[in-house]
């Protein structure tokens, strides 16, 4: 019972704060905490990235999640302060998508590669997914503190997502939790060729 | 400990969270709100024609059984992204419309006749169609702004779509459920031959 009453209040909580979000990286009136752990949850190409990666990453195997998941955290910081030392960062909405794509399609196959092949690659995408939503979480603020305090909950937020995500997927040892990944995996993909079609489109015209 | 229940009950407020904040977010395009998640996922839910034709692959996916019941929710997002990428960039696809049409058709009188054909001529028949749904959604979706949202939230209507064929198909393990799956089946069929004669 306890853990409904505490559910229900924190959902309520998640559905109302990114009405507030009109602009990238500031959630307004959350505070720069808030706004920085929230932001790989609310913005869908970081989120897609972070799950592609993370059921990619569990599927792969513990000894995978424990090289890839600080891997992803180590990008994540060292995204935030190439951001930081750059005067503008470019969109990175396509390099996200094509990370989600990549990890996304893989899962979807259920195809099996040899552990080494399958460490480095998860990896790999791992890293370039943390370095992604590093550079696109850049903190708005002008303020050092603020700043530092959204780059730090943006790094808790995505390792705690990806954490769990593969986690998920680590333990997802009964069939029809094998198809749900897969399934999963179908979606992102399907979404991630819409995107990336979508954006060759708009930039021929 | 919670009970599955309450595990239940806070995955689906994440995910409505995560869907309420999509079409808050104005990341991926210049003008913000006209796309986003809930535009992408009510898209084929307002289209009656898809909506039955999504359905009825997870009714026949039923009956066909294992592996085809998995394999048509993976393969046909993908298949249908393929069409929605060549209505994109806009490569000729003759008799979209009447594909479309004739998938309610085609699926329904397969729900109806309970007919188990090989899993690759399934799935051809479904990839046909799936190219045809995508195709006709592809070509609009260049007026959505956030783009990655509206193709997640059209992604996992679909999805959920085939997911509610499946859930009803389900009830085709008793004697009465299948009479039911299968007179779904019929009114599938007609549905989309109303579509096809252009009585709707």
């Amino acid at each position: 019972m306890r853990s409904r009453r505490s559910i229900v209040p924190a959902g309520v909580l998640l559905w109302l704060i990114p009405q507030a979000a009109y602009a990238h990286g500031s959630l307004e009136g959350v505070g720069d905490f808030y706004a920085g752990l929230l932001h790989p949850v609310v913005v869908p190409a970081e989120l897609l990235a972070i799950v592609a990666s993370g059921l990619l990453i569990g599927r792969s195997g513990l000894s995978t999640c424990r090289r890839a998941i600080p891997t992803l955290a180590g990008a994540v910081a060292a995204g935030l302060v190439l951001a930081s030392k750059v005067a503008s960062v470019p969109d990175m909405t396509t390099p996200l998508t094509l990370v989600a794509l990549v990890a996304a399609a893989v899962v979807t196959t259920g195809l099996r590669a040899p552990v080494w092949i399958a460490a480095w690659v998860a990896s790999g995408l791992a890293m370039l997914a943390g370095l992604a939503v590093g550079l696109d979480a850049a903190p708005e603020t002008n303020a050092l503190f603020g700043a530092l305090v959204s780059g730090i909950a943006t790094l808790l937020g995505s390792t705690a997502l990806i954490t769990i995500v593969a986690a998920l997927a680590l333990r997802a040892d009964k069939h029809w939790q094998r198809i749900a990944a897969q399934v999963a995996g179908s979606w992102i993909t399907a979404s991630a060729v819409l995107y990336l079609a979508h954006q060759l489109v708009t930039s021929t015209r | 400990m919670p009970s599955n229940k309450n595990r239940a009950v806070g995955a689906m407020i994440w995910l409505l969270a995560v869907s309420a904040a999509g079409s808050a977010l104005a990341h991926a395009g210049a003008d913000h709100g006209s796309g986003g998640f809930l535009s992408g996922f009510t898209h084929p839910l307002l289209g009656p024609d898809h909506v039955i034709a999504m359905v009825a692959v997870g009714l026949w996916g039923v009956f066909l059984g294992a592996p085809a019941i998995w394999v048509l929710p993976v393969v046909f997002p993908l298949v249908m992204a393929l069409g929605g990428a060549f209505g994109m960039i806009e490569v000729p696809i003759p008799g979209v419309e009447i594909g479309i049409a004739l998938s309610a058709v085609v699926l329904g009188l397969c729900v109806a006749l309970a007919l188990t054909p090989p899993l690759w001529v399934a799935a051809i028949i479904v990839g046909g169609f799936a190219i045809c749904h995508g195709y006709a959604h592809g070509a609009e979706m260049p007026a959505a702004s956030d783009a990655v949202s509206y193709a997640l939230g059209f992604v996992i209507a679909t999805g959920l779509l085939h997911l509610c064929g499946i859930a009803f198909g389900s009830l085709a393990r008793w004697p009465a459920g299948k009479l039911a799956v299968r007179a779904a089946g019929v009114l599938i069929a007609v549905a989309g031959g109303a579509y096809l004669s252009g009585v709707v």
